[in-house]
């Protein structure tokens, strides 16, 4: 099924490219994507994924309404939208989009394209604490308020609080709206029984090289497939940014996660002990990387970056009563790597991490290949 | 197998699609041109457009600028100040946009470079004052290099780097025509 549906789709974008408005209109259909192929090696195995191979379809109607759409193929067993929304952009400082969109909680949820962030795997922040690719059905408003600050507010579905655990936390929660096949989300169809608000607010510097933002989410966790109610809400801040100034590389991300209510949901889950879902978790990162070629080789466009980057994700950082801290889900991350990109639009990754758990240590080694365009 | 040559496939294919163009003046709707006018060149600012043919080797020379055709449209600006403009579409992540640069035909240099429509969901910091007023007095294409004499912004760099060499290009072109200009009134 999933292989005569991808199948089917490769065909029809081949179909679109080739029917594709010339560049020098301005309405018409439009084609991207962006993919990685990754290769692990850990305890004397190695093993290699065509991990995310996804397209973006789109189609301009006018100079203000657009249609735009993400297809993802991952990890060779699922298919599923990653986002698929209406735009109608009525000026630069407000637009309102309305479909499946991502949550704009954190700076990889938004660009999740391999050529933004530098480890072969995304960051655990923005893996649990933020469950990157979250999207979800909703509404909302983007633009630009002033030159530098640009907002997003968005109305769209919650949580769904069945899928809660204490070492993935949130990550199974998302609903998996637009989902065709297999995938960790749930079945395709999202409820909108508790909805959520959230907000991001991105203060540019262009000159200096600096992009920073804040972001905040607050919604209910009871779209459950079982109807019980349990009263949760999940609240979320972040903050992030990203500093590139004369071929130095400067990011991070901080996140704090709240469930209220957190007993009701293990029990509504049947989870107790050391398998409780936390109530508060935290998490933060930080990459510094330098650019060698820039001062190697002036004139090259191409750029090379060893860099370090510390993690660390609290899932049980506090744990509501009848719960226990679970020793796995609080753990860092120790990534050593570089990074080379023959184009901004290409990147070629290798890293060894470092990963410590109260239950575990392990080490692994990646080369990845990431595109995007 | 086929799994893997269907996306590598279309990788290529669509690595080698056309990408930017010049942009006719009809192509551009009236207030949008409008309102460029008047923020770069004051509130009285009018235009009129002059249609100049480049020979065929030149057009091959700008070929991705000019894909179809030797006519290159040049607006003559006049209002509080005398300049010159060019529009063209880039691209950023996935969709166009369009640009127009703007020269002093005296010291013929560019005088500012404006973002007319960007429709994508990020990367319009591109239109920011402060990028652009960094292609201010540029007067060689290769005074214009990207993370070098113009600066990234983070997190629009596919939309900065496309039209910082799209700017670069036009630049060539403009030099081009004026060096032609010259030789014809000799």
């Amino acid at each position: 099924m999933i292989q005569r549906a991808y199948i089917g789709l490769m065909i029809f974008v081949l179909v679109g490219m080739v029917f594709a408005d010339p560049p020098h209109t301005r309405e018409g259909s439009f084609v991207g994507g962006y993919g990685e192929i990754i290769m692990t090696s850990q305890n004397g195995e190695r093993s290699a994924e065509y991990r995310r191979f996804i397209l973006y379809l789109g189609y301009a109607f006018n100079d203000k309404l657009a249609f735009r759409s993400e297809l993802e193929y991952e990890h060779g067993t699922e298919l599923a939208l990653e986002q698929a929304y209406v735009e109608w952009k009525f000026s630069s400082r407000i637009a309102l989009r309305s479909g499946l969109l991502l949550v704009p909680t954190s700076r990889v949820n938004l660009y999740h394209e391999p050529t933004y962030f530098f480890p072969n795997d995304r960051p655990a922040v923005d893996t649990y604490l933020v469950p990157s690719t979250w999207r979800e059905v909703g509404l909302g408003l983007s633009g630009i308020l002033a030159e530098g600050l640009q907002y997003d507010l968005y109305l769209i579905a919650g949580m769904n609080s069945q899928e809660f655990s204490a070492t993935g936390f949130i990550r199974n929660g998302r609903q998996g709206a637009g989902k065709l096949e297999g995938g960790e989300e749930g079945n395709g169809n999202a409820l909108f029984t508790s909805p959520a608000v959230t907000g991001r607010l991105t203060y540019v510097m262009p000159l200096r090289g600096l992009r920073m933002a804040a972001s905040a989410y607050y919604g209910g966790v009871d779209n459950r497939p079982d109807g019980v109610k349990t009263g949760s809400t999940l609240s979320i801040l972040s903050a992030d940014m990203v500093w590139e100034y004369n071929g130095v590389y400067l990011s991070g991300t901080v996140a704090w996660d709240r469930l209220s209510n957190a007993r009701a949901i293990n029990e509504a889950n049947g989870l107790s002990g050391v398998n409780g879902v936390g109530e508060t978790a935290i998490g933060g990162n930080i990459v510094a990387g330098v650019n060698i070629l820039y001062f190697l080789s002036p004139e090259s466009e191409i750029r090379l970056l060893p860099y370090y980057m510390f993690e660390t994700v609290k899932l049980h950082y506090q744990v509501p009563a009848g719960s226990q801290v679970n020793p796995a889900a609080n753990r860092t991350y120790h990534r050593f790597g570089v990074v080379l990109f023959p184009h901004d639009q290409v990147v070629f990754k290798a890293n060894y991490t470092l990963f410590q758990s109260g239950a575990t240590n392990q080490k692994w080694f990646q080369l990845g290949v990431g595109y995007n365009f | 197998m086929r799994r893997r040559i269907i996306p590598i496939a279309m990788f290529l294919l669509l690595l080698f699609r056309g990408s930017w163009a010049q942009l006719s003046p009809e192509g551009i709707p009236p207030s949008v041109l409008t309102q460029s006018l008047r923020e770069v060149a004051g509130k009285s600012a009018t235009i009129q457009w002059e249609t100049l043919t480049v020979d065929p080797a030149a057009r091959n020379q700008f070929r991705r600028l000019l894909p179809d055709t030797q006519a290159v449209y040049l607006g003559k600006v006049s209002g509080e100040r005398q300049l010159e403009m060019f529009i063209a579409t880039a691209k950023g992540k996935v969709e166009y946009f369009v640009f127009a640069v703007y020269f002093r035909p005296d010291t013929e240099e560019i005088w500012d470079v404006d973002i007319l429509e960007y429709r994508e969901a990020y990367g319009g910091e591109i239109d920011y004052r402060a990028f652009r007023r960094q292609f201010r007095g540029k007067k060689q294409p290769k005074e214009i290099v990207f993370r070098r004499t113009i600066r990234n912004i983070s997190g629009a760099t596919i939309s900065a780097r496309s039209v910082t060499k799209r700017v670069r290009e036009v630049l060539a072109l403009y030099r081009y025509l004026k060096t032609q200009q010259k030789e014809a009134l000799r």
